[in-house]
């Protein structure tokens, strides 16, 4: 019965639809050519090299590292008190609360973007780092509050009502029952909103400059002008760093039961 | 030994009864820094937004701090802002029609299938796309649809075509590339979907005369319709409001919303109202989508729950 | 021809066997019960025939065709499943309606068909209401409408009735097994309940690990188990531990214990031989002291270890009778009750029970 193989080879096509972008990278970076073409000839370090050289990117490089860590660790700690807000307590307008706190993710990236450039333009912050990373707490913090959220909502709530039983205050109960349960959760959200921040260029494209530059928007404005494969040489980087942070975070602490 | 002890309950649930008694500005507490955040960066600079869409542009780059309509006016009648406003729906639309078709067949394979270990690689599969930068993958495209690209390479190889095909910078490859991109979220969205069928029913389907295909059309599809609704919607928000996508695959060759608005803020015009003006049309677009998105969930949640 | 012939039929999931070498014969009209208990292969079997798994190795006939290289919509069947599988977003009548849309018939005789579907299991005014809004039994009667609407070769029931109540499994037994003698379609069904498969088929199959246990009918395997699988799993039963002594004139003598005990009309009679003495409780009664044993008459000795109450009624562990325990039941109305840590003769007839060649489990 051959038509038993026609649904596993088309999910075989899509899923190399999905991934061809991924995955022609990694052979383009390597070619001699001067521009992009494939099949790619030759075997060279060269674009690698041109990218570690580059002052610029990687400023860029460390100034996305930064950003992302930094507004991770601001995210990480709102989004779980808010997290834990919304789930253990009850207190009127909370679906609505529970919405706002996620629609970051619902408003275009290009929207937030634009509002923010022209909110901060005529203050002090205007082209700061501090504008970035308020920005991209703002589009990472859903992210957050949405995996500890699900995480939260799978925990018993007799397990704090017998630590407490056996003496311990709402604070220990905190400390020592609920965060380490906790712990995957956190983790996961917190490793999907580096990557979220990371990878972030829209709402970045509006609060950068020349001074202030993450990866991503200095990918796609030498993207703009050049074609070299240095470009290629730098998608590498950037999916290595995103997929391994994902791809471990799967495998130790689980993610995707939280999505 | 603490007073908690003696006021002991066992409840149900989640949630703490306790503390909503006591300190009912507890949970306050805790989300003011992310609804003080929310509030000042969010809603602030959206607020002002709205308030530039009304200003007047003077040419030069300078605005007249006022309250028109112009900007509006100028984008919801002028054929040009019309006919971005046109192409970037349209976009949406058939990126969203690929996406069902394509994402289907997948979301319903991984909603079927029994082997753990190959589910869980297949899901991570689709996690990495998401996870890569959206300028990485747009670039990838760039080099698939190149003249010299995979894509033309193979066809040519396989004779389907004598000529390089012209996809970059074209509509029908921005068009391509978005759907690869945004499909991963079709899939992650339909396949818990799917699953809620039980399997049950499409054999039964099937011993009463069904063929797999027809089983599926007959059973399936008729069940994930609202959640097929929803899907639906997220690809089309997240394809109308695409910038890297269309920016570096389409390049000039189509103009989208996002792209326009890109120009007006930071382009060679910069023109900050009308800017702001077209911003919150594609705002208000996607929020109204979003509504109804919750209302086809909730109304499929009914629908299930009756009994 | 046989409505059903499955021979050799073997399958294993990711190493581990699920059904082995199993066959089966099922003459065209007749009732089979699969029994046994929960991982024994039962449903798997019953997926194989359906054609919903392919088998490793074996052979399935349909009323003589073979329907190996077929999909579950070519094989002529009809199914009803434990979970009914009712379309939710179909009316009853399109649910009973689909398997003939399928099979193009055309509207008047569809209709005809359904309306009699319908009128068969009584389900007459539900037609056009939703799965949901109907009771379980009445799911279960329209999926069973569904499957006979088409009289299928073969009907294939897959525990049916275990999701609905006591009172209710009762009746429907009896429905369905005259509905299937009234259409004659030959039926397999599965199930885990002993009483189920004892009252409504013609032949029964007891499974255990992917293997058959023993096939016959009912009262073949209640009388007569062929092993001690069969004899604990079918109802309740005393597995007394023998060892033959000696045999005369169609007279077994057996030693249980210290006890000396009779078979007549058994085939052992090797001295030597070891096994199990099968009785059930329906062949023993309570005996006073001055009622000795005889060729024909077996009585043993023992003591009330355990009472439990069953409405109808009373059964009893009775400890003491060589290593083995002794399941006496008495009416729970009218019947002596004894207390626990009595004495107390049982006897029963040297023709009751049966012999199994297997010793006491390890």
């Amino acid at each position: 019965m051959p038509r038993r193989w026609l649904l596993p080879a088309a999910v075989f096509l899509i899923y190399g639809f999905m991934l061809a972008p991924v995955l022609i990278v990694f052979p383009i970076s390597f070619t001699e050519q001067q521009y992009v073409v494939f099949p790619p000839t030759g075997f060279t370090f060269r674009w690698y090299k041109n990218f570690l050289d580059s002052d610029e990117f990687m400023r860029a490089m460390y100034l996305s590292l930064r950003l992302g860590v930094l507004a991770t660790l601001i995210a990480t700690v709102m989004g779980t008190a808010a997290a834990v807000a919304l789930v253990r307590y009850r207190f009127p307008g909370q679906q609505a609360l529970k919405a706002f706190f996620v629609s970051p993710i619902i408003v275009p990236g290009l929207v937030l973007g634009i509002a923010m450039l022209i909110f901060f333009g005529p203050t002090l912050l205007h082209g700061t780092f501090a504008a970035l990373l308020i920005a991209h707490v703002i589009v990472i913090l859903p992210y957050v509050i949405r995996v500890v959220s699900a995480n939260l909502v799978g925990l018993d709530i007799r397990i704090d009502h017998a630590a407490q039983s056996l003496g311990a205050t709402r604070l220990e109960v905190f400390r020592t029952v609920t965060l380490p349960l906790l712990r995957p959760g956190i983790v996961a959200g917190a490793m999907l909103a580096f990557v979220q921040s990371f990878d972030e260029l829209i709402v970045s494209l509006f609060l950068t400059g020349p001074q202030l530059s993450t990866l991503p928007v200095k990918i796609y404005h030498y993207i703009e002008f050049n074609s070299d494969p240095t470009i290629a040489a730098l998608s590498v980087v950037v999916v290595v760093i995103s997929a391994t942070v994902i791809l471990v975070t799967e495998r130790f602490v689980g993610l995707s039961r939280f999505l | 030994m603490s007073a908690s002890a003696a006021e002991l309950t066992i409840r149900r649930g989640a949630r703490d009864g306790d503390a909503l008694r006591r300190r009912p500005f507890e949970p306050w507490l805790l989300m003011s820094p992310t609804l003080a955040l929310l509030l000042v960066f969010l809603i602030g600079p959206l607020l002002i937004l709205l308030v530039y869409s009304f200003y007047r542009y003077v040419p030069g780059g300078a605005m007249e701090e006022t309250f028109v309509l112009d900007n509006y006016r100028k984008f919801l009648t002028d054929p040009f802002n019309l006919g971005v406003l046109w192409n970037t729906l349209k976009l949406g639309a058939i990126v969203t029609a690929v996406d069902v078709a394509l994402g289907l067949p997948v979301a319903y394979s991984l909603a079927r299938m029994r082997n753990r270990s190959v589910r869980a690689v297949l899901y991570a599969l689709l996690l990495v796309p998401l996870m890569s930068s959206v300028v990485v993958r747009s670039y990838g495209w760039m080099v698939l649809l190149a003249p010299q690209g995979p894509v033309n390479e193979a066809l040519l190889a396989l004779r389907i075509i004598e000529q390089p095909l012209a996809l970059l910078f074209t509509p029908a490859g921005t068009a391509i590339a978005l759907s690869a991109v945004l499909l991963p979220f079709m899939v992650i969205i339909l396949t818990p979907v799917i699953q809620s069928v039980e399997e049950d029913l499409e054999l039964a389907a099937q011993s009463l005369g069904a063929g797999n295909f027809r089983a599926f059309l007959d059973v399936v599809l008729p069940l994930v319709r609202p959640g097929l609704g929803a899907g639906s919607i997220v690809v089309f928000v997240l394809a109308i409001g695409s910038f890297a996508t269309p920016a570096l695959v389409g390049g000039t060759s189509v103009l989208v919303m996002p792209l326009y608005i890109y120009q007006q803020a930071l382009g060679q015009v910069i023109n900050w109202p009308f800017g702001s003006a077209m911003s919150f049309v594609l705002l208000v677009i996607v929020l109204l989508l979003v509504a109804l998105q919750a209302k086809l969930l909730e109304r499929n949640r009914r629908w299930r729950e009756d009994a | 021809m046989n409505g059903l012939e499955v021979s050799g039929l073997s399958k294993s999931f990711d190493g581990a066997t699920a059904v082995h070498d199993l066959h089966l014969t099922a003459p065209a009209g007749a009732f089979v019960a699969l029994l046994g208990p929960s991982g024994c292969g039962k449903t798997t079997t019953l997926r194989l025939i359906a054609g919903f798994e392919r088998p490793d190795a074996g052979e399935i006939r349909i009323n003589g065709r073979d329907v190996r290289g077929l999909p579950p919509h070519r094989r002529d069947i009809g199914i009803v499943f434990q979970s009914y599988a009712l379309f939710p977003h179909k009316t009853v009548f399109e649910n009973i309606a689909y398997g003939l849309v399928r099979r193009k018939v055309a509207k008047p005789q569809l209709q005809t068909q359904v309306r009699d579907a319908i009128e068969l299991v009584r389900l007459n005014g539900l037609e056009q209401r939703y799965p949901r809004q109907l009771s379980g039994g009445q799911q279960q009667r329209v999926a069973l409408a569904r499957a006979i609407v088409i009289r299928p070769s073969l009907l294939l029931f897959d525990e049916p009735l275990s999701n609905l109540d006591a009172k209710l499994r009762l009746n429907m037994r009896g429905e369905l097994r005259r509905l299937q003698r009234h259409l004659g379609i030959t039926t397999v069904l599965v199930t885990h309940d002993q009483e189920e498969a004892l009252s409504m088929a013609d032949q029964v199959v007891v499974m255990n690990r992917g293997e058959v246990e023993q096939t016959g009918a009912p009262h073949e395997i209640y009388t007569t188990p062929a092993n001690l699988f069969v004899a604990g799993f079918i109802g309740e039963a005393s597995l007394l531990p023998i060892t033959v002594v000696s045999a005369a004139d169609g007279v077994v003598r057996a030693q249980c214990g210290s006890t000396v005990l009779h078979l007549a009309g058994s085939q052992v009679s090797a001295p030597g031989t070891r096994g199990t003495l099968v009785l059930r409780s329906e062949d023993m009664r309570l005996v006073d002291a001055d009622e000795p044993a005889t060729d024909a008459v077996n009585v043993v000795e023992g003591l009330v270890r355990e009472s439990t109450y069953l409405g109808a009624m009373r059964q009893y562990r009775v400890t003491g009778v060589s290593d083995a325990d002794v399941i006496f039941r008495l009416p729970g109305n009218r019947g002596a009750i004894l207390r626990e840590g009595q004495r107390v003769r049982i006897a029963w007839p040297a023709d009751a029970g049966s012999f199994c060649p297997e010793g006491p489990s390890t």
